[in-house]
């Protein structure tokens, strides 16, 4: 029995690794495309960050006062036009992206701040584009300025610098034990979702090929009429799809790794990145396995059991991209959403895997959440390998004409 | 020895099926009890019209599918009860049935031999002398996407002889081929029923059936309309050849149909 499992195990393997074109599609390009892609993206991020950041400012202002025009001249990054523009003009000249921020002061502001006893509060009208990122840099970098502004005339109006400052706030990082550290939380919470991903992804193309594909050939009915147990035709698909789904996988994530040195500021929460903080211990890679090993078998036999179901390889894509579509968002839950390990989460297959994996990663693995993650991907997976065994007796699935 | 006894077969129809047959039944009887046996040493050919339930019986025999009702015995085996050793003792060749074109003749033939449980010598030597027969030898590690049509049907029939089946059920078997590949099939056949195995043959060919069979079954609308040698068929519709006394059959069965 295992001897026929491995035979077609084999047979399957060998059609996908001696396919120089399927190896290319599969597993190459897509390490490169990620590696590629990733790395496009930190250095684009990079630039565009940089770009913001050394921007002058171009910032136009009416009835600016002389302390006021001192601040803002101190900084080296402001270039202030005192030129007369109505707001309208104003408007118009954000909007085209000619200057970053507008700041309209009241005639006689000096005259309103020193008599502020009279409750005539002095108005400032600021006007910035949300459309352009420099702009919204410059509403960040003038209120800044306005903000040092208030201290200071604060300090005037009380006599004594000292009478502003209420507190002095001391905060500081707890000590955390080695093996609850984990790694970067960008990370973290960035590989389960891109290892759910690549398992399925990595599966379903070559699935929807070695099953409703041969289906639709012709090539699994000669298979059919061999002396050969059908569950272990399609248990020998379902192997070397999974072997298939790691490798894919292996690959796809050694494109993330190639781009970490450009791509570290996207991942990474701290913005940098370096490759010893991806060591775990040999403990909380076995959960870590334990849990990915899961993802493998559900996602490959519901990929099984829907080509199986379609007639054709365009239908088994059709029936398949839902499902990915639930991969992925179930990913993104887990990535965006607090990792809730309340007692119904823990239960949901799929998430739960995802939920472990990122408290693994985070320092926080738990050996009851991986048993319980195990255990209802190991359900999912005989419940559909009993359905596949059971679709491939079926002569409407197997000769649907 | 195939034994059929009141095979039949009931297929259930989509929607889609319904509409494109134009037709408002569930179901559709392709095999309605039909009654034959094949002898071993036997080349029993059957002849029928598109539609008329070859293929269906043919499938079931082969286990890929399951009678509605009626039993099919394959040298004693009971094609429902036990379709394993069913399979291990038949071949079956259809135009339904592909080979994977990535692959070359050599491994596609071990691989079909592995599966029969044949070990690697046996495989070897059967193959040897399949491949020489045929003239797949210089092939034999050419990928089966490359092959002629003929090249793959001779390959396709190597697969299934593999494991030296005592019977062997080829559908339409020299269908697409030019003639000197097709006299190289029938050819064959002739020396596996001197072989002694139990042989049926599906085919349009009245000729070749005329030719090859030693009995002939005629199968229309799901019923066997006659059987015999040919001889007998010619005597029992009295026409002078297999070709007219299949249209004459067929004439019958439809002026019968447009009398109910």
């Amino acid at each position: 029995m295992l001897k026929s499992l491995l035979l077609v195990a084999r047979k399957e393997l060998r059609r996908v690794f001696t396919d120089k074109r399927l190896v290319i599609t599969s597993f190459l390009l897509p390490m490169i495309s990620i590696a590629i892609i990733y790395s496009l993206m930190g250095i684009m991020i990079g630039r565009a960050e940089e770009d913001i950041k050394s921007h002058i400012t171009r910032l136009s202002g009416i009835n600016v006062p002389l302390v006021i025009q001192e601040i803002i001249r101190s900084d080296q990054t402001i270039d202030l036009s005192t030129q007369n523009m109505s707001t309208s003009e104003a408007e118009k000249a954000l909007l085209e992206g000619e200057i970053d921020y507008y700041i309209e002061f009241d005639e006689d502001f000096d005259l309103k701040i020193v008599d502020f006893q009279s409750g005539d509060i002095p108005i400032i009208k600021g006007l910035y584009s949300p459309k352009h990122d420099y702009s919204i840099q410059a509403n960040y970098k003038i209120n800044a300025l306005m903000e040092s502004y208030r201290h200071i005339t604060l300090a005037n109006r009380l006599g004594d610098e000292a009478y502003i400052q209420v507190y002095e706030m001391e905060s500081g990082e707890i000590n955390i034990p080695q093996e609850n550290r984990g790694i970067d939380r960008g990370f973290a919470s960035m590989i389960p979702l891109l290892v759910s991903i690549f398992i399925f992804a990595g599966a379903m193309g070559i699935g929807i090929d070695s099953i409703a594909g041969e289906k639709e050939r012709g090539t699994m009915a000669s298979m059919l009429i061999t002396p050969i147990d059908r569950a272990l035709i399609i248990g020998g698909k379902i192997l070397s799809l999974s072997v298939v789904a790691l490798i894919s996988m292996s690959s796809s994530f050694m494109g993330v790794l190639i781009s970490i040195p450009f791509s570290a500021r996207i991942f990474s929460s701290t913005g940098s990145f370096e490759f010893s903080q991806l060591a775990m211990s040999s403990g909380d890679l076995g959960l870590f396995l334990i849990s990915m090993i899961g993802l493998v078998g559900m996602y490959v036999s519901v990929i099984a059991v829907l080509s199986m179901i379609a007639n054709s390889v365009k239908e088994a894509g059709a029936y398949i991209t839902p499902a990915y579509m639930l991969v992925m968002i179930s990913g993104f839950m887990n990535m965006f959403g607090s990792s809730d390990s309340s007692r119904i989460f823990q239960y949901i297959p799929i998430y739960n895997n995802l939920i472990s994996m990122n408290k693994i990663l985070s320092g926080d693995g738990s050996i009851t959440l991986s048993l319980i993650s195990l255990l209802t991907s190991i359900g999912v997976t005989l419940i559909m390998l009993f359905i596949a065994r059971s679709l491939i007796e079926k002569e409407k699935i197997v000769f649907p004409s | 020895m195939i034994e059929v006894k009141g095979l039949r077969k009931v297929f259930q129809l989509s929607r889609k099926q319904m509409k494109v047959n134009n037709t408002e039944e569930k179901y559709k009887v392709a095999v309605d009890g039909i009654d034959f046996i094949v002898y071993d040493n036997e080349i029993f050919g059957l002849l029928g019209p598109n539609g008329a339930g070859k293929t269906t019986t043919l499938r079931c025999m082969s286990t890929l599918i399951v009678p509605s009702g009626g039993t099919i015995s394959v040298n004693g085996h009971d094609c429902v009860k036990d379709p394993l050793e069913v399979r291990s003792q038949l071949a079956f060749l259809t135009s339904e049935l592909k080979l994977d074109t990535h692959f070359t003749p050599d491994y596609t033939t071990r691989f079909f031999g592995k599966l029969h449980n044949m070990d690697n010598n046996k495989i070897e030597t059967r193959m040897e002398y399949l491949f020489d027969y045929f003239g797949v030898t210089p092939f034999r590690y050419t990928k089966i996407g490359d092959l002629s049509t003929g090249m793959k049907q001779k390959l396709s029939i190597v697969v299934s002889l593999i494991h030296d089946p005592g019977v062997i059920i080829f559908d339409e078997p020299t269908n697409g081929l030019d003639i000197i590949t097709a006299k190289a099939v029938t050819d064959y056949l002739l020396e596996l029923k001197a072989q002694g195995k139990t042989i049926i043959l599906s085919t349009h060919m009245m000729h070749v059936a005329e030719k090859l069979c030693d009995r002939i079954g005629i199968i229309m609308d799901g019923k066997i309309k006659a059987i015999g040698t040919l001889d007998e068929i010619l005597y029992m519709v009295k026409e002078k050849n297999l070709e007219d006394a299949f249209f004459k059959l067929y004439h019958q069965g439809n002026r019968g149909e447009l009398d109910a």
